[in-house]
This record gives C-alpha cells, sequence and structure tokens, in this order.
C-alpha cells in the first residue's frame, strides 16, 4: 500500500514539478494595469526629481556660461559642459539627501547606479544638445540599456509598440469588461444510464463547444448528451460558451464511467514478497465492479494454497497458517459481471519472493 | 550556453527594476507558464488559477528589488507563486483543514491509471481535492517541503499535514477506483 501511495507522489512531482502552462490572455493586461497605479507614484516623483535637476543644471550652466564669458579660450566648452553637466547631477542630489531617504523605491534610477550605460547616453548625445535636454533624457527611466542583444530590443520594442498603440483607454475599458464578466458558468450533471450522461449548461444555449478529453469537439446546445459507452474510467468534459451575461466562459467537469465490463481495470501483479514490509505484501487483484468473484492460488504440484470470494480479501503467500514456499505460483481468477451469468477466467503465474524487496 | 542565460536573466530583472516595460512584458511571458502551472495546482478552478498568477506577478514586480541574485531566479519567482496561493487560498475564507472526508471503501488502487494521464489531467484531479489536502499534497509531494516546514507555513498542527497528506493521497486514489462516491 504504501509503495503505491509514494507512487502518487512521484507520479504528480514528475508530471507537475516544471510543468509550463501557458496562462489565458488577459492576465498580463491586468497585471500592468495593476502595476500601472503603483509606478504612475513612481513617475510623479521622478518628475519631481527632475526639477530639482534642472535647478542644480541651470544653476551650474550659469555658472559655466559666466566662467566661459571671462574664459580667454572658447575650445575647452563642450569638455567643460560635460564635466559641469555630471557635477550639476551630483550636486543636486547632494543637496537633497533627504529626499532619496523618502524614497528608497526611486534609487534605481539614481545616477550612481546606472552610470555605466547612462554615461553612454549621455555622452553621445552631449555633442550636439544643450546641457538641460540632456538631464531630462538622462532621468527618463526608459532609456533602452545596454545588455540586451539586438535581438532581444527588436522583439521588446514590437511588443511595446503593441502596448502603445493599444492605449490607455483600450486598456481601461478592457479591464471593465473583465470586471463585468464574471465568471457563472456551470455543468450539471445527469446520468442517464450506466455509460450514457446528460450534461446541461447553465449559460445561453447557442454556440456551446462540448470538448470531452481534450480531443473531440462537439457544438451543441446547452443541454448535451454523450455516451461512453465501452470507455469505462475518468472523462473530462469542458463547455466553452457563453455565460448569462453574455460573457465567454469555460466550465469543466469529471465523469467517471463505470465500466460494464469489469476486466478494463482488471490487474494481477507479478510477484508478492510477503516480509511485513509493507511493499507487495500480499497479492492484490484490481478489478472493476463485479457481480461475482473468486481466486484461486495453485503451486507447482497443483495444490490449491488459497482462495476467495471477494477482491478485498487478497493473498498473503501462506496457505493456511503457514508459509509457501517461494517460486512459481498460478492464480486462477474467475469474475462475472454485474446482472450477469457468465463467468470468465483470466489465468497468470506469479512469482513469491521471499528474502528480497 | 548556461553563462549567457544567466546574463540575460540578470539584466531582464535589472532592467524591471527600472520600470522598463518592455523587459516586465518580456519577463511575464518567459516565466508565465511555469508560474501558472503552480497556480492552477492551488487553486480549485482555472479562473481562481487566474486570479492567483495576476497576484503573483503583481507581488513579483514589487517585490523584484528584494531578488538579490544569489540562487536561481526561477527558484524565487516559484516561492513567490506559492505564498501568493497560500494567502489567496486564505484570503477565500473557507475552513481548509476541517473538512472531513470519510467512507473510501475499496482502496486497492492501480497507479497505472494516474501514470497515463498528463499534467492537465492530473491538475484537474488536484483541482477536485478539498483545499486542505491540496495545500498540503502540493507542498509535500511537489514542492517537496517537510512537514515540518508545512506545518509551520499553514500554521497547523504537524500532525495534521501528515494526516492531510495522508488523507489527499487516498482521496487521489480513491479518484481512480472508486469515483461514483467522491466525483460529483
Amino acid at each position: 500500500m504504501s509503495e503505491e501511495l509514494n507512487h502518487i507522489d512521484q507520479i504528480f512531482s514528475k508530471a507537475l514539478d516544471n510543468a509550463r502552462i501557458e496562462p489565458p490572455a488577459g492576465v498580463w493586461e491586468s497585471v500592468s494595469s495593476g502595476m500601472s497605479s503603483a509606478t504612475a507614484v513612481k513617475t510623479s516623483f521622478v518628475w519631481f526629481k527632475s526639477i530639482w535637476l534642472w535647478t542644480g543644471l541651470s544653476v551650474l550652466s550659469l555658472a559655466t556660461g559666466a566662467y566661459l564669458y571671462l574664459s580667454p579660450k572658447p575650445t575647452a566648452t563642450l569638455a567643460s559642459e560635460v564635466k559641469g553637466g555630471k557635477q550639476g547631477i551630483k550636486q543636486s542630489e547632494n543637496q537633497q539627501p533627504e529626499f532619496y531617504n523618502q524614497s528608497p523605491e526611486n534609487r534605481q534610477v539614481v545616477p550612481e547606479k546606472n552610470s555605466n550605460t547612462g554615461n553612454l547616453n549621455i555622452a553621445g548625445k552631449m555633442s550636439s544638445l544643450p546641457v538641460e535636454s540632456e538631464a531630462a533624457d538622462y532621468i527618463e527611466p526608459k532609456i533602452q540599456h545596454a545588455g540586451f542583444s539586438d535581438e532581444k530590443l527588436e522583439v521588446l520594442s514590437a511588443t511595446k509598440q503593441i502596448e502603445t498603440k493599444s492605449g490607455v483607454s483600450g486598456q481601461d475599458s478592457r479591464q471593465q469588461a473583465a470586471l463585468q464578466c464574471v465568471h457563472s458558468l456551470h455543468i450539471t450533471v445527469e446520468a442517464l444510464g450506466q455509460s450514457k450522461w446528460r450534461f446541461t449548461s447553465n449559460g445561453r444555449s447557442e454556440s456551446c463547444y462540448w470538448n470531452i478529453n481534450s480531443s473531440e469537439t462537439i457544438r451543441g446546445g446547452a443541454q448535451f448528451e454523450y455516451s461512453f459507452e465501452g470507455k469505462g474510467g475518468i472523462h473530462f468534459v469542458s463547455l466553452k460558451a457563453k455565460n448569462l451575461q453574455g460573457c465567454d466562459d469555460t466550465a469543466r467537469t469529471v465523469v467517471v464511467v463505470q465500466s460494464e465490463s469489469p476486466e478494463t481495470m482488471l490487474f494481477i501483479p507479478d510477484y508478492l514478497t510477503p516480509n511485513a514490509d509493507g511493499i507487495n505484501d500480499d497479492l492484490k487483484v484490481g478489478i472493476g465492479p463485479v457481480g461475482g468473484y473468486n481466486l484461486l492460488v495453485f503451486d507447482k504440484f497443483n495444490r490449491q494454497v488459497f482462495m476467495s470470494s471477494s477482491p478485498e480479501t487478497s493473498w498473503n503467500g501462506k496457505a493456511g497458517f503457514i508459509d509457501c514456499e517461494p517460486g512459481v505460483y498460478t492464480v486462477v481468477l474467475s469474475y462475472k459481471t454485474v446482472g450477469s451469468a457468465n463467468w470468465k477466467t483470466v489465468r497468470k503465474s506469479v512469482l513469491l519472493k521471499r528474502g528480497e524487496e | 550556453m548556461a553563462i549567457t542565460v544567466d546574463i540575460t536573466e540578470k539584466d531582464l530583472v535589472q532592467a524591471c527594476l527600472r520600470q522598463d516595460g518592455k523587459a516586465q512584458t518580456q519577463l511575464y511571458k518567459k516565466y508565465s507558464p511555469v508560474m501558472f502551472a503552480i497556480c492552477l495546482r492551488y487553486s480549485a478552478n482555472p479562473d481562481n488559477a487566474k486570479d492567483m498568477l495576476q497576484e503573483a506577478f503583481i507581488r513579483v514586480f514589487d517585490r523584484l528589488d528584494k531578488f538579490r541574485f544569489e540562487g536561481s531566479f526561477e527558484g524565487w519567482l516559484k516561492r513567490v507563486a506559492v505564498t501568493t496561493c497560500l494567502d489567496f487560498n486564505k484570503k477565500l475564507k473557507i475552513e481548509p483543514y476541517a473538512e472531513e472526508i470519510d467512507n473510501f471503501t475499496h482502496l486497492g488502487a492501480e497507479a497505472g491509471v494516474l501514470s497515463q494521464m498528463g499534467a492537465n489531467d492530473l491538475i484537474n484531479l488536484l483541482q477536485k481535492l478539498p483545499v486542505g489536502y491540496r495545500t498540503v499534497f502540493n507542498l509535500f509531494a511537489i514542492e517537496g517541503y517537510g512537514h515540518a516546514e508545512i506545518a509551520q507555513m499553514l500554521e497547523i498542527n504537524e500532525n495534521t499535514s501528515k494526516t492531510q497528506l495522508f488523507k489527499a493521497r487516498k482521496m487521489l486514489q480513491a479518484f481512480v477506483l472508486n469515483s461514483d462516491k467522491s466525483i460529483e
């Protein structure tokens, strides 16, 4: 029993540990709109901060202007401007240290952190632009950063374009629509017989797409009947339709079809190891619902060592109270389907092991 | 190869920290399938999973500056997803650990049926479990936490965690064999 239990753990962990399932569309929109309120606050801080930088820079540019005016050499202009620009940024920061303390989350845009990439951008634009506009460029947090390959940047900018095209108002309306659309679709299941089921949707009846086991899709109405004749086991039924609010919605349900023939679930193990370690200690026969059941076990001399008339009772490797010798044993299983009079018989050789796992 | 992946990952995170919209979209696209699979496992239905995913990503972007580039970024994301899911289930105000589901007869399960199922089917079965069973089973069997850790995370007794796990496994077995009783 415990081995089977551990086995369940393994099956799930193997299949699901690194599972990747594409989320439905629309989640990212909600995420980014959920974040946009937070970023709005942040950008306003940046804007506010830029005022300080501007003040600092304009003071400095005035100073450089004065210096240039007094300076006899006009060739030094550019270099000193660059220098002045940088100092301006640093100084304005130094003037307002408490501002950064107030909003540590905005520190990502502090120049020291970005100095590698930021300086490049500044130096590149410096030659053609006046000092003040560089400062604005520099603070703008959406500078393209070195470190991404060109390919990536292209992909990134393509997605960005789509985002900007859809615009804020589009996003808002989508969000509103999403708010109105509440999941309400539900499937009611009704058994019509041994293997026939009726599924009823509580949504609108037009264009209902019923899907069985992710393979077969049938277009139908709000009521849908399906026969799992001869397909015993677990079946997943999902529905894609408009719910009562008129929104696209999905619902899922699981039905388990009892097989008319018990052999679809028939399983006789290959061996048993009766050493009381909890693993394969007895011979458990798996079988579907039966109307009659008889299990006989014979040894190699064709002597009967065990008999059972219920699937619940399994052979523990003993003949009465005596442990059987290790070796091959023959299992003869007779069963009949519920409501039937015909017995069917299955034979199998199983191995009794002792002194092993 | 591994090195380049690391570099882009780090760059991506840093770009996101600078509120770069493109990088944020990129990060979402790259990791949302993994995160969504986790959310599905912890949720009762795909709609809850969608909400969980949304909350998880808002939390990721909110706390990205706390990631110190020690250890795997994907591991960090997964942990954020799991905690978000736990919080989400807590907020749903279901009595998660009081539920008792009895009367499993016939438990001679055959795991063969389960091993033939795909990830989606297994998730469907998980979603049929009561929230408490599901949470403990996920944390133990898939995330690999011990009972002591689980007890701490969920603020429950260690023995409760063990019982819930045992019952979860039994119920999953019962789904396969004895399903007329356990599934609507």
